[in-house]
């Protein structure tokens, strides 16, 4: 019986932990910024949520069977969106709110795409565990909105660009159109990328963050 | 026990899941009536006309509740915090909040939650806008999840709505 307990009283702690995880920086935040949005969109598909969602998936689409595939292990998607009326609604210093637990060595920015013409930044950072990923936050902004998804669990950098479009999670294409890479050279000008990462990420991500440098975000 | 007596207690049993999505669908209503001192709408023959859609072939959900509340009158920029802690402790275990969108300048205010099960989902939606509020609990067939997974947003945003209503 008091096995049990303990392990019933050890579920109770780690599905807490869990849930503080997925909110304590974008709770904190979230009220600052919804005061100053004209529309907030928060959407929260947690684990439940993702696995019953995946199993209406169609296996035999090629886009969705690879949706549930990334899917299978992870913990939860979070999507917070605000939307302001006019430019300079949100401040840098909130953006460092957002930024300031995603620091090495846990987390990783792998890609950080900034785009002055188009007034566009995108930032993505994975949390890793030994050689593994096993979270990553994307913060994208421009002028006039803010978008911050969280999602918790195993996952490759190169499955970031195949959910965009998936769960509401914004469809951030990351060196993957070649479209009209002519159309997008002379934008390129205007934008700027780094690579932060260290290790393996670094070799994973390279080409694509090389030829992201020419790509709509 | 007697006979008649495992039969009630079998019934009851049987019948808690239904009581139980009900009770929550009746504490948001309860919620609402009391903050903003309201009654909601009867709509007479509700269920009938959902039979009729099933009889029709015309998608829809295979369980609804709904409940309207008009005559708000309330300020656009009222502040919606006390009715959302109101409605998320009215939600029980199994809700899971899945969407939450605020418009500030419609003053519209929509949070939709879902309680899932093997092959069924149920959504309750509950929109509260300046002049009115409805309150919406639906059992959702696959094909319903199949394109709410595609955009989770749509059900709580009706802007794309708008727009083609603009065309």
């Amino acid at each position: 019986m008091r096995r049990i307990l303990i392990m019933a009283a050890l579920c109770m702690a780690a599905a807490t932990t869990a849930a503080a995880q997925t909110q304590d920086w974008s709770a904190a935040l979230a009220a600052k910024l919804e005061s100053k949005a004209s529309k907030t969109v928060d959407v929260n598909l947690d684990q439940s949520m993702l696995k019953f969602a995946s199993s209406f998936l169609d296996q035999k689409d090629p886009d969705q069977a690879e949706a549930k595939r990334i899917v299978a292990n992870m913990q939860g998607i979070y999507v917070h969106n605000f939307e302001f009326d006019k430019e300079g609604q949100y401040t840098e210093e909130d953006l460092a709110m957002l930024r300031a637990p995603l620091k090495e060595p846990v987390w990783s920015r792998i890609v950080n795409v900034k785009s002055k013409e188009e007034g566009q930044n995108v930032e993505v950072y994975f949390k890793k565990e030994g050689n593994k990923f096993i979270g990553l936050v994307v913060i994208a902004t421009d002028e006039k909105s803010l978008t911050f998804v969280n999602i918790m669990g195993p996952i490759d950098p190169e499955d970031l660009a195949k959910l965009g479009g998936e769960f509401g999670i914004p469809d951030v294409e990351i060196g993957t159109d070649t479209k009209d890479k002519s159309k997008n050279k002379d934008k390129s000008k205007d934008k700027t990328t780094d690579k932060d990462d260290k290790d393996k990420s670094k070799d994973k991500t390279k080409d694509k963050d090389d030829d992201s440098k020419g790509d709509e975000l | 026990m007697s006979r008649r007596g495992i039969e009630i207690l079998l019934v009851i049993a049987l019948a808690m899941p239904c009581l139980a999505s009900d009770r929550e669908f009746k504490s948001v209503v309860s919620a609402i009536e009391t903050e903003y001192n309201t009654k909601h709408m009867r709509i007479p023959m509700l269920k009938l006309a959902t039979f009729g859609l099933h009889v029709a072939g015309t998608p829809a959900p295979s369980d609804m509740k709904l409940a309207v509340f008009e005559h708000l009158d309330l300020p656009p920029d009222a502040s919606t915090g006390e009715i959302e802690r109101k409605i998320n402790s009215a939600m029980g275990g199994g809700w899971h909040p899945l969407v939450r969108v605020k418009a500030r300048d419609e003053g519209q205010f929509t949070l939709i939650y879902a309680n899932t099960d093997e092959k069924k989902m149920k959504m309750m939606v509950i929109v509260l806008q300046p002049d009115n509020a409805t309150v919406v609990q639906v059992t959702l067939k696959e094909s319903d999840v199949k394109k709410w997974i595609k955009d989770p947003k749509i059900l709580g945003d009706n802007d794309r709505d708008n727009e083609k209503d603009k065309d």
